[in-house]
């Protein structure tokens, strides 16, 4: 398959007084098409920090990242923010939804910044939740839904746009087994139909099942070699 | 994102912080609210006074003085009937008639005064200045010698309303001396008198001395000059009944008026028996030598005016016309020319009164910055998901620009109406307050479009001004460190 997203270089470090805390160092990485990559490291490693960085979220101190050949560094902060738009989900351990919305404005909102109208917006949403059997939830606000729904909600939304990658950071951290399984099922699911995945987790189970190849962090370090899934 | 979707979220982030909206939408409110009030308190009474000089016509009227003492050599300007022919041939001139004032005495039933008419042309008589009438009409009903008076003349004869001037008759009687009069004073009135002043001469004396005689003589003649002027005096008294039509508005002395205004017709009665009895006028028609030769004809056409009224175009050159009189050699007045620094006067007035008005506003606006600047922390998390959701810079900064756009839209809407009602209210007082005085009530608060279209585009774009800086605070959130919750 065709390599689509690279990273060159890349470096993400922070100033703390005297103190440089390289959170991601010099990271080569090459991800294809419909690839489901996880990533695993102990904590603080910079995990999250690289995802940011893979979506455009974050801006390197040194390095690039590149898509489909052309480096984010000479994209506008607007251009960057269209990529995310319409090329990019992310899913977080802690669901991020937005409280004073129902699931439904929730799904829809991730449409809000594509150019979609209103009606079309919270149609397609009602769909998506529909197939992920969360058409009965679609009313309710995030802090009537359990942890599980909240995720499953998180996806929908990262899957609306339908975006060729999915940036999962800890997808089942905060949920237990059974919403686990179900959360990689629909990963998986996705992944099927030619969606890249990103994803990091401590649980090594869950990578070993789902990913393609698993990579290690280590001090803002990737390890070249693959973890045996 | 369409503008639609902004406002949307927009509005639902203002419901979101009910409270703290509601109370920085209220100090907008106040602030626009005081503005509009004052503001319409500052249209009201510059309304008023530019009602006031339309209906008195003072914008289309000029008044033309002789300049007293002329420049070294020359001799004064004079207003005679030449000169007004003159003036009617001014560009933008309408109507020129002469200040024509007449020594009287008016008597109604028991009560006579001493007082100055003003006679008028039929013409001048319609003019704005004498139109504005509180009783009656100024045109005389055929066969009634009819005058206008003002409320000068309820004040003399101490009556209660002006209605009850309406018409009353008036004796008007004018003093005027007499050369017949004078005349038969001069002249011994009867035979014994001149047999007494035979008797007393003593022949003997006047055989002697002839100077005795030409003494007797003199003496005699200028006891006869003495009593030829008492005579003369002492005159006639002409007299004339008149009703009064009609009652002006204007109040006693303003722009001049005299207490009674007489149609030409009827001053010229009273002009024509003679010259009048007052010694001090009589010395200056002497002086002139305008006694002389026939008292009717040539009298009237060649008098002469302290000053003359010119009515003219709505359209004319003010500056022009005094301009063109100055050359001439007189000096003239507009109320226009005047108007310009009551007009002044007005725009500072409010300017003042606006000044106060914004910084109340600015003071308001601190409040939206204060408002926007906690909903940039509040909200960090909620800027961070929406630029992983791929919202750019600009749709953050305009949903925050548009929440202050919206509390000063809604708070300059309420506070216009709050300012329109206050200055209603205000008003309805003002009127009750002037019709217990007994003053006939004014306007004193009038909110023109201008305003309330100045009031919106001043809470809306100074609401915008503070909203600026915390929408460009709020567009610069790191996401990344908002979603880690930093
Ligand atoms: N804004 C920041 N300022 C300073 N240091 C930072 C900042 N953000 C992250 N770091 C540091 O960078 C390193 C990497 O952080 P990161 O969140 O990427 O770790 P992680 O692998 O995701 O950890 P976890 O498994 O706990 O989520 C950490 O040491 C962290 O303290
Ligand atoms: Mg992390």
């Amino acid at each position: 398959m065709a390599e689509w997203l690279r990273a060159a270089e890349l470096c993400r470090f922070y100033r703390r007084g005297s103190h440089v805390v390289r959170a991601v160092d010099t990271v080569n990485l090459s991800l294809e098409q419909g690839e489901f990559l996880g990533i695993v490291g102990s904590s603080g490693s910079g995990k999250s920090t690289l995802l940011n960085l893979l979506a455009g979220l974050d801006t390197p101190s040194a390095g690039d990242v590149l898509v489909d050949g052309s480096p984010f560094s000479e994209l506008s902060r607007r251009e960057r923010s269209q990529f995310r738009s319409a090329r990019v989900g992310m899913v977080f351990q802690s669901f991020n939804l937005l409280p004073q919305y129902s699931a439904l404005e929730n799904v829809a909102l991730a449409l809000l910044f594509s150019g979609e109208r209103r009606r079309t917006r919270l149609r397609r949403a009602a769909e998506i939740l529909e197939r992920m059997e969360l058409g009965d939830r679609a009313d309710h606000r995030p802090a009537d839904l359990s942890g599980g729904e909240q995720q499953r909600v998180a996806i929908a939304r990262a899957m609306i746009k339908e975006p060729d990658i999915l940036f999962a950071d800890e997808p089942t951290g905060n949920l237990d087994e059974g919403n686990s399984a179900l959360i990689a099922d629909m990963l998986v699911d996705f992944n099927s139909k030619g969606l890249s995945v990103v994803m990091v987790s401590h649980d090594r189970e869950l990578t070993g099942k789902l990913c393609n190849r698993v990579l290690r962090m280590d001090y803002g370090r990737l390890q070249p070699e693959e973890v045996a899934p | 994102m369409t503008f639609s979707d902004r406002l949307a979220i927009a509005f639902g982030n203002l419901r979101r912080m009910k409270l703290r909206a509601t109370l920085t939408i209220a100090g907008i409110v106040i602030a626009i609210g005081a503005f509009v009030a004052m503001l319409s308190f500052g249209a009201g009474s510059r309304r008023n006074v530019v009602d006031e000089y339309n209906k008195f016509g003072l914008f289309t009227t000029m008044q033309v003085y002789t300049q007293g003492e002329g420049a070294e050599g020359e001799s004064p300007a004079v207003i005679d009937d030449e000169a007004l022919a003159i003036f009617a041939t001014l560009p933008g001139v309408n109507l020129v008639y002469p200040y024509d004032a007449i020594k009287l005495k008016v008597r109604m039933d028991s009560l006579t005064c001493e007082i100055e008419a003003q006679a008028l042309t039929p013409s001048a008589l319609g003019t704005k200045l004498f139109s504005q009438l509180c009783e009656g009409s100024t045109l005389p009903r055929a066969g009634e010698r009819g005058v206008v008076a003002t409320r000068g003349l309820v004040d003399l004869f101490a009556l209660s309303a002006p209605a009850d001037l309406l018409g009353r008759h008036l004796i008007l009687s004018r003093h005027v001396a007499s050369v017949d009069s004078g005349m038969s004073q001069a002249l011994p009135s009867n035979l014994s008198e001149v047999q007494t002043i035979i008797n007393s001469v003593n022949s003997d004396s006047v055989r002697r001395q002839p100077l005795y005689l030409r003494r007797l003589v003199e003496g005699e003649v200028s006891r006869a000059a003495g009593r030829f002027f008492t005579g003369f005096m002492q005159g006639a008294v002409v007299t004339d009944t008149v009703t009064v039509v009609g009652v002006l508005k204007a109040r006693d002395g303003q722009f001049g008026l005299k207490p009674l205004l007489l149609p030409l017709e009827t001053a010229t009665t009273l002009l024509e028996a003679g010259p009048s009895a007052d010694p001090i006028s009589l010395f200056a028609d002497l002086k002139q030598g305008k006694l002389l030769g026939d008292p009717g004809g040539e009298r009237a056409d060649n008098r002469e005016y302290p000053k003359a009224t010119l009515d003219i175009e709505q359209h004319a050159s003010y500056a022009l016309l005094s301009d063109t009189l100055t050359a001439m050699g007189y000096s003239s007045f507009s109320y226009a020319a005047d108007f310009e620094q009551i007009r002044r006067i007005f725009i500072i007035f409010d300017l003042l009164l606006g000044i106060v008005g914004l910084i109340a506003l600015i003071t308001a606006a601190l409040g939206i910055v204060n408002t926007m600047v906690m909903a940039i922390t509040e909200r960090r998390r909620e800027i961070g998901i929406f630029k992983s959701l791929g919202a750019n810079e600009n749709d953050i900064r305009d949903i925050f620009l548009l929440e202050s756009g919206l509390i000063g839209a809604v708070g300059a809407t309420i506070g216009i109406l709050l300012g329109w009602g206050v200055s209603r209210i205000a008003s309805l007082v003002a009127k009750e307050i002037m019709r217990n005085e007994g003053v006939e009530p004014v306007e004193l608060f009038t909110t023109p479009p201008a305003l309330i279209a100045v009031a919106l585009t001043f809470g809306i774009l100074i609401s915008l001004i503070a909203g600026a800086w915390p929408a460009t605070r709020a567009a610069r959130v790191d996401p990344v460190a908002a979603l880690r919750g930093e």
